[in-house]
């Protein structure tokens, strides 16, 4: 936390318009836990994860992006912060307590580029298998990639420049990276944190309120190797197969969920500090930056969003 | 064995396999992107036949797309042969 009273990328809820394959895609294939359902959800969270879940899949009739939330530290830095969104002018409303399964209250905003943001400071606290006295470094009984936790989203919207500035203004985030146009006029692409990683939250320009992908944090190298291993042995669609990325450094493999949300174990990315500098790729060079390898975009990143 | 003909080109496709995962296993290029009904990339026009779809996003694919006989590849399956036009404007 960069002293925003923000901790971390909480949660996330897609939309998916098959429930029982999500389900079970989520559960299996990337093995995360089921820790509750209600009417119209289901709830999960990653083995390395305290709080009672990290991913909602909200049954709906399309795909994409429910909404994304950040934790903050207590209920003084919520009130700061709401304040804050409401005087840059963001339409705000109030989630009340239990709307969602062990959720406390949230506010809810809508940012420049149509995406909803929660922040939240209440949630049901379940601890992890390994526990938090003399623990062991990983569980027995993982299943499926297993990753350690929801890592950030990637989103799709057309005004990055504004939705920067909010984010780093009035949330008090750092951008760790940025594209712009050749001529620098332009911003492209935003890489925003809260924290110490490289990103929990990235933005792409392109059509409003779309969602380009959602990242689970695996270990290193090896394991998103295993994790495209386990995508195919589950003939799930992989979109790219294992590489690195230039921006954020971190190692890849995307693929999509039985809904079309596209998901991405990552691994690895630099660790970066408040007084880092903001790194900058030009439009130019954006295949290096997204495939460091191939040094070229592939037709369905830019199109296949949800 | 249906056969399905898109544009110059055409490939076969039983009734219970889906024309994307036939048209990529016949190496005949058609546009996707998720395989999974999400996306929309895959969207085609069926100018001729029958077809049956399974479930799918109804943003990839709004229900006045699917009264226009506007498919995705990716979850349709034939019940007839067929003739497919690959739409120029394929994302919206
Ligand atoms: S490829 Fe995404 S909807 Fe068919
Ligand atoms: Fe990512």
């Amino acid at each position: 936390m960069n002293g925003n009273g923000i901790l971390r990328a909480g949660r996330l809820e897609l939309r998916v318009f098959d429930l029982e394959k999500s389900v079970d895609y989520y559960k299996n294939v990337i093995g995360l836990d089921v820790t509750a359902q209600d009417e119209n959800r289901v709830y999960f969270k990653a083995w390395d994860e305290f709080d009672h879940h990290s991913l909602i899949l909200q049954k709906s009739d399309s795909a994409g992006m429910d909404h994304m939330a950040f934790k903050v530290a207590d209920h003084a830095a919520l009130e700061l912060l709401e304040y804050k969104i409401e005087q840059f002018g963001c339409k705000l409303s109030r989630i009340s307590n239990r709307t969602r399964v062990a959720e406390g209250e949230a506010i809810r905003f809508q940012i420049p580029t149509g995406h909803y943001v929660e922040l939240y400071t209440d949630i049901e606290h379940l601890g992890i298998a390994t526990g938090s006295v003399n623990p062991d470094p990983w569980p027995d009984g993982l299943r499926g990639i297993a990753p350690h936790r929801l890592d950030h989203a990637l989103l799709v919207g057309d005004d990055v420049k504004t939705t920067t500035r909010f984010f780093t203004e009035i949330l008090g985030f750092k951008q760790s990276e940025k594209i712009l146009s050749v001529d620098g006029e332009q911003m492209i692409g935003s890489f925003l944190t809260t924290t110490n990683k490289a990103h929990d939250i990235a933005f792409i320009k392109g059509p409003d309120a779309k969602l380009h992908h959602v990242g689970f944090y695996v270990d290193n190298w090896y394991e998103v190797l295993k994790a495209a291993d386990i995508l195919s042995k589950n003939k799930v669609e992989v979109e790219i197969t294992p590489t690195r990325h230039g921006i954020t450094r971190g190692q890849t493999v995307y693929f999509f969920d039985p809904s079309g949300n596209r998901n991405e174990a990552f691994a690895s990315g630099y660790m970066t500090y408040a007084d880092f500098p903001t790194i900058t790729w030009t439009e130019d060079q954006i295949g290096a930056g997204i495939f460091y390898h191939r040094r070229e975009l592939v037709e369905s990143f830019n199109l296949a969003l949800t | 064995m249906f056969r399905i003909s898109i544009n110059d080109k055409s490939f076969s496709c039983s009734e219970d396999n889906n024309l994307l995962k036939a048209a990529r296993s016949q190496m005949v290029k058609v546009p996707y992107g998720c395989a999974s009904g999400g996306c929309g990339m895959c969207k085609v026009k069926v100018l001729h036949g029958d077809y049956r779809m399974d479930m799918y996003s109804k943003q990839a694919l709004t229900n006045q797309e699917r009264e226009n006989q506007q498919i995705l590849l990716c979850k349709t399956y034939p019940l007839s042969h067929l003739e497919i036009n690959l739409m120029k404007e394929r994302v919206k």
